[in-house]
């Protein structure tokens, strides 16, 4: 155990921490140069293009350290993103250390901090890493200044690197073996593990990431997880390499994987407690909680007829996301689909990618939405995540939605944009300081709702990239909201409504209406869009239609153009739905989504 | 009445049309003419098996200006498949002729070989759109022409174009009422479509040409339709117009009903038994191969069952013919089927799809709903 060393990188977005790893890994020698790939960690192609880490590995790298010694470090990764704080927490309660990556030109971030928050909530051991020193921007003095005042940290421990470059590397490595305490524990008492991760392999099941805080565990041992009291009997244990290497046993302070039969990685829940059935310990590991999913929208393929590849798509893809809820769902504008449950935007955007460039899914998205809170006439609470289900207006009494505290971290010059912002979407109690001279942290409380539209492109432009954001639910508070509808040609659409702050509605409703009349394309007749609440219009637009659509001359020369030119629209027909008699492409439904409340 | 056609295509003007972009190139150099007469017979012959066994009832020279030909040249091509083909002995023979060319001798000649129908490039009946499309002849030479055709018991069909830029539709009426007066038996009235590669096509990039609006193009359509209709011609095809059935345009239906039809010539199209070809659109490419006895086909594919389904669905919404019921494959076919027809694009008669006037107007978008 004394020669165990579980350590996590964190970092904000783009500040370095995959290339580091990468690093880390390489420098242990356990694969050959050649086979070497870019960013080992994020295996996935999606999350190597955004250049974040969603669904975090775990490796096990010997190394050999100056003072002799042989140690094994167990890198844990974390998901990069706002939206998976819980996930990062428990894999960071499955740490004693972790590397704090700064980027040496941009300095502390919104994440950085917020990460580093939950480290020390859990007690660790934190080094900071100053990254990308090569980079001709990188200001090393003012990032020192910034751990020293903002992180509250010492800036002489601050390692210097250059993950792209390979400096640093060893110096880094020496910081873990030495700083980092090693895993305490009692292989006497009975067996207590964390998970911290679960992914489904297709020929063993559901394999189960856990860090053992006390005792051990082995092929044959009967184990139950605490919070769902369901029970297993271990087939395989071990850790992880570049692949899963098995071992006889994991015991006290290390961290590898179990597999034990569980057909459906659902079952686990991250942050649970494993014991043994027959020497059970007598309380679980703090910290847990059930992820709930907190953003709504549902799921329609372009063209019907692939419900059922949907359907088969979603099904293998939640395998590998426990956090991604979902059920069965209809529209009367685009048929049968799904209505998806998201941790936040962004792992709603990570799935739809998925559907789409890994199981090749042609499909639509709703306007999404937060769950809302509606007290009706007889004192009954509904919860609402989908316009569809909007009850009855008159019998509403209290609506309430959920709000989260919202930290902003920013240059002071973006200040009263940034105030304007958070008072135009409904941001209260706003509070600020100086974190240091022209750095400014901005606290506020804001819908969720608000949030989860266009909020970070917004902040993004208003502060050209430098501002950064993290937010945690509160509590749910009073609210006043409608349904808008959208009408086209008098048929509701009704993917295309939504649950909104009432003095929105207009502005809103004004923005569809346009957004709608330029991205539908003009037809043989007359399309009128509506935006209502309930029977009153409050906003409308109209395209016009074509007076002629006709080749004034067809002879044989015409008859095959025209053809491959049918042929074409048919193909683009995939990507249009007809909804009564008007034809609606999809990018009209993204376009709604996107659109911005100017 | 499935019998086969024959196109032959002519590929020389005196002069391009501004509007024009069917192949042709402005020649009249006998030695390049001649060489064509001799390399469109080779052509004719290439095809001898393929007309075996059949007995073909349209003949149509176009072109081009099939009068750029002197009375030999095309006694030749006519000798030519004559000998190479048998036909119905009442097939349909049309030649397209300008205003200006037509004598009295010219025409009987062409009667004596077999030509019974006459399509005339009049265009206009007004002085000022003439000059505008860059027209040869004047009204005086159209209206002429017409008398001889007429007078020598030819079947005629008079081209029009309308919705010129400036044009008004008291203007338009005036130049329809003179045409019926001339008594054709059939009437092409083409709306002016600007295509790109050709010089009101650059034109209109370069903004120094202005169709006229949509909105005009389809009164002038729907007031072509009706005074027509009501001078008793049949409204059969988006843009064609006869005093009766028996004088709908034969060779045209093959192409709008997808009956076959051997095109010869630079860029003539052929369809036969569910192949479409094309020839190269480049007289020199064109003579040279059938010298050396290479078919001058540049472009054949073999349709699939989708590609017929989608011919049938976009040539039904072109014709008064329309399209059968159980042409439609889609899915939801009733009910849109349901709200054309109650949008008036369409009508049902036994279980035939109809074209409204309204529906030869979007002949062009009415297809989208049914692929």
């Amino acid at each position: 155990m004394e020669n165990i060393r579980n350590f996590s990188i964190i970092a904000h977005i783009d500040h370095g921490k995959s290339t580091l790893a990468d690093r880390i890994i390489q420098h242990s020698g356990i694969i050959p140069e050649r086979e070497f790939r870019n960013q080992i960690l994020d295996n996935m192609d999606i999350e190597r293009e955004r250049g974040i880490t969603i669904k975090s590995q775990t490796i096990n790298l010997p190394y050999k350290a100056k003072d002799g010694k042989e140690y094994l470090l167990n890198l844990i990764d974390t998901p990069g993103h706002v939206d998976f704080h819980y996930e990062v927490s428990r894999a960071l309660a499955s740490c004693e250390g972790v590397l704090l990556v700064i980027d040496a030109s941009q300095g502390v971030e919104a994440q950085t901090i917020a990460n580093l928050f939950v480290a020390m909530e859990e007690n660790l051991k934190i080094i900071p890493v100053i990254n990308k020193i090569d980079l001709p921007t990188a200001d090393i003095d003012k990032v020192k200044q910034q751990i020293e005042k903002e992180l509250d940290l010492n800036p002489n421990d601050a390692i210097l690197c250059s993950a792209k470059e390979g400096i640093g590397i060893e110096n880094i490595l020496e910081a873990i073996v030495n700083q980092i305490p090693p895993p305490r524990g009692n292989i006497d008492k009975p067996l207590t593990g964390l998970v911290f991760d679960a992914r489904y392999d297709i020929f063993r099941g559901t394999v189960v990431s856990c860090r053992i805080f006390d005792g051990k565990i082995k092929p044959g041992d009967s184990i139950i997880f605490m919070s769902t009291n369901s029970k297993f009997i271990v087939e395989e244990v071990g850790i992880f390499r570049l692949n899963k290497v098995s071992v006889r046993e994991l015991s006290v302070g290390s961290v590898g994987y179990i597999i034990a039969g569980i057909k459906d990685v659902n079952e686990v829940k991250i942050g649970d407690t494993i014991t043994l059935f027959n020497n059970p310990v007598s309380l679980s590991l703090a910290g847990f909680r059930e992820s709930k999913p907190v953003v709504f929208s549902s799921i329609y393929p372009v063209s019907s007829e692939d419900y059922e590849s949907l359907k088969d798509a979603l099904a293998k893809y939640k395998l590998n996301d426990a956090a991604f809820v979902y059920q069965k769902d209809s529209s009367v504008a685009l048929g049968l689909g799904f209505r998806c449950g998201f941790l936040g935007l962004l792992h709603l955007e990570v799935v739809q990618e998925r559907l789409e460039k890994e199981f090749n899914q042609s499909i639509i998205m709703t306007i999404p939405t937060v769950q809302y809170r509606f007290t009706i006439s007889d004192g009954q609470t509904l919860t609402i995540d989908n316009p569809l289900y909007y009850p009855d207006p008159s019998k509403i009494k209290k609506c309430e939605e959920p709000y989260v505290n919202m930290t902003i971290y920013t240059p002071e010059k973006y200040f009263g944009a940034i105030m304007k912002m958070c008072i135009d979407k409904r941001g209260i109690n706003s509070k600020f300081n100086y974190i240091r001279q022209g750095q400014m942290e901005i606290h506020f409380e804001i819908p969720l709702s608000e949030v989860i539209f266009d909020f970070h492109d917004k902040l993004k432009s208003l502060t050209q990239g430098y501002g950064s954001f993290d937010y945690e639910f509160s509590e749910y508070r009073e609210s006043d909201v409608v349904k808008l509808d959208i009408l086209i040609n008098g048929d509701k659409i009704d993917a295309l409504s939504m649950i909104i702050y009432k003095e929105n509605a207009y502005k809103r409703a004004r923005g569809v209406c346009e957004k709608l009349k330029e991205t539908i394309p003009r037809q043989q007749i007359r399309i009128d869009i509506q935006a209502a609440i309930g029977s009153k219009i409050i906003s409308r637009s109209t395209i016009s239609p074509f007076r002629k659509d006709v080749i004034a001359k067809c002879y044989g020369g015409d008859i095959t153009r025209k053809r491959k030119l049918l042929e074409k629209q048919k193909e683009g027909k995939k990507k249009m739905k007809v909804v009564g008699s008007a034809i609606i492409p999809q990018n009209a439904f993204i376009a709604v989504l996107k659109i911005e409340n100017e | 009445m499935n019998k086969p056609g024959i196109y032959i295509h002519i590929p020389f003007c005196k002069e391009k049309c501004p509007y024009c972009d069917f192949y042709s190139i402005s020649c009249q150099k006998q030695n390049i003419i001649e060489e064509f007469i001799y390399s469109l017979g080779k052509e004719i012959f290439f095809y001898q098996n393929l007309g075996k066994n059949k007995i073909f009832d349209t003949i149509y020279i176009g072109g081009g200006s099939p009068d750029i030909l002197n009375e030999k040249q095309i006694f030749t091509i006519v000798k030519n498949l004559y000998s190479t083909f048998k036909f119905s002995s009442d097939t349909e023979f049309t030649i397209e002729l300008n205003p200006q060319n037509i004598t009295r001798e010219k025409i009987m000649f062409l009667k004596d070989i077999g030509v019974n129908r006459i399509s005339l490039g009049v265009q206009s009946l007004d002085e000022k759109d003439l000059k505008f499309l860059c027209r040869h002849h004047s009204v005086l030479s159209g209206q002429k022409a017409i008398e001889i055709i007429r007078s020598l018991d030819m079947a005629l069909n008079i081209d029009l174009i309308y919705a010129l830029p400036y044009q008004t539709k008291k203007m338009w009426l005036k130049i329809l009422n003179d045409a019926v007066i001339c008594e054709p038996q059939h009437i092409s009235a083409y709306q002016l479509t600007i295509k790109d590669n050709t010089p009101f096509g650059i034109m209109k990039m370069e903004k120094s040409f202005k169709e006229s609006s949509e909105k005009k193009q389809a009164e002038l359509f729907f007031l072509t339709s009706d005074f027509l209709e009501e001078k008793g011609f049949i409204h059969y095809e988006v843009s064609n117009f006869a005093i009766n059935e028996k004088y709908f345009c034969r060779h045209n239906m093959k192409y709008w009903q997808r009956i076959f039809y051997l095109g010869l010539g630079p860029s003539a199209h052929s369809f036969f038994n569910e192949e479409r070809w094309s020839n190269y659109s480049d007289v020199e490419k064109y003579c040279s191969l059938c010298k050396t006895n290479i078919l001058p086909m540049e472009k054949k594919e073999k349709l699939t069952k989708q590609q017929t389904n989608l011919e049938k669905i976009y040539l039904g919404f072109r014709t008064k013919m329309g399209i059968s019921e159980k042409d439609l494959y889609i899915d939801n076919t009733e009910k849109i089927v349901e709200q054309l027809e109650n949008q008036g694009f369409i009508n049902i008669i036994n279980h035939q799809i109809i074209p409204t006037k309204k529906g030869f107007l979007f002949s062009g978008g009415l297809p989208f709903y049914f692929i």
